[in-house]
């Protein structure tokens, strides 16, 4: 895909809420989902010729925003020396004027959990992806993706479901 | 759909980046890529402000020579009368 720099800035403009949103929502740090997401962009701009139309290339975002998401949240907690669950929590996320309270503890426990798992909850909810379309992105098998999402959906159930005076 | 996918769905609601977001990443991209006319626009207008600077120069220098070169006429053309003013002189105190 041969592309100006005025094409390519159309092209950020256009899914930029996309990019630093599965980044934000996998690390809930706008800071550095921000730095995520321009580096997705600029790695893009590095490979445009490598890109033939622009449902590849959104293709090409997601799994890249993924991954990227994905090493972060490892570097992170190698850093940290433990797991996600004792992770300290991440400075209170910018809230949507929905339900503010729920969609807070949502992404809270979301953001509890594994890091692939999280990305595949991500591509399911935020980019109303199927369960195909994410083996194809995250390559992996598809059976991987329904049972890491039937599991997470589990595990967020019963999280909520615990959280006093939230989910009745 | 349960309601349960639906409060997800909500939670995981798309969210725009900080203002300037687009600009952040234009500015970063590597010079090597960028398109050539931009390169070229910068040439153009540097040389232009280079000849233009050096046409006035030229112009100011020009007009300098034509200054210095009457001053010095009239300094010579001075020097001539103020001689013939003090021959005169001379001959005046010998009569």
């Amino acid at each position: 895909m041969r592309a100006t720099d005025r094409d390519f800035g159309n092209f950020v403009e256009r899914h930029q809420s996309m990019v630093f949103s599965i980044a934000l929502h996998m690390l809930r740090d706008w800071n550095a989902a921000e730095d995520i997401a321009q580096d997705v962009f600029l790695s893009l701009y590095q490979n445009l010729d490598g890109i033939e139309t622009e449902p590849h290339m959104v293709s090409w975002l997601r799994r890249v925003a993924c991954q990227r998401a994905i090493d972060y949240c490892r570097r992170q907690r190698y850093r940290r020396h433990g797991s996600l669950e004792v992770v300290p929590e991440p400075a209170a996320p910018r809230q949507s004027p929905a339900d503010p309270f729920l969609n807070a503890l949502l992404w809270k426990q979301v953001s509890r959990l594994p890091p692939r798992a999280r990305a595949m909850v991500v591509l399911r909810y935020q980019e109303d992806m199927a369960p195909g379309e994410i083996a194809t992105v995250m390559e992996v098998p598809l059976a991987t993706v329904k049972s890491q999402l039937h599991r997470s959906l589990t595990v967020l159930r019963s999280r909520v479901a615990a959280t006093k005076g939230v989910d009745r | 759909m349960s309601d349960f996918d639906e409060r997800l769905r909500s939670a995981l609601a798309r969210k725009q980046p900080g203002p300037g977001f687009t600009g952040r990443v234009m500015a970063k991209l590597p010079e090597r890529r960028r398109t050539p006319w931009r390169a070229w626009a910068a040439a153009m207008a540097a040389t232009l402000v280079l000849t233009m600077g050096g046409l006035k120069f030229r112009d100011e220098r020009r007009q300098a020579e034509e200054a210095k070169r009457q001053l010095m006429l009239a300094l010579e053309i001075t020097g001539e009368k103020l001689a013939l003013v003090e021959r005169k002189l001379h001959t005046g105190r010998q009569q």
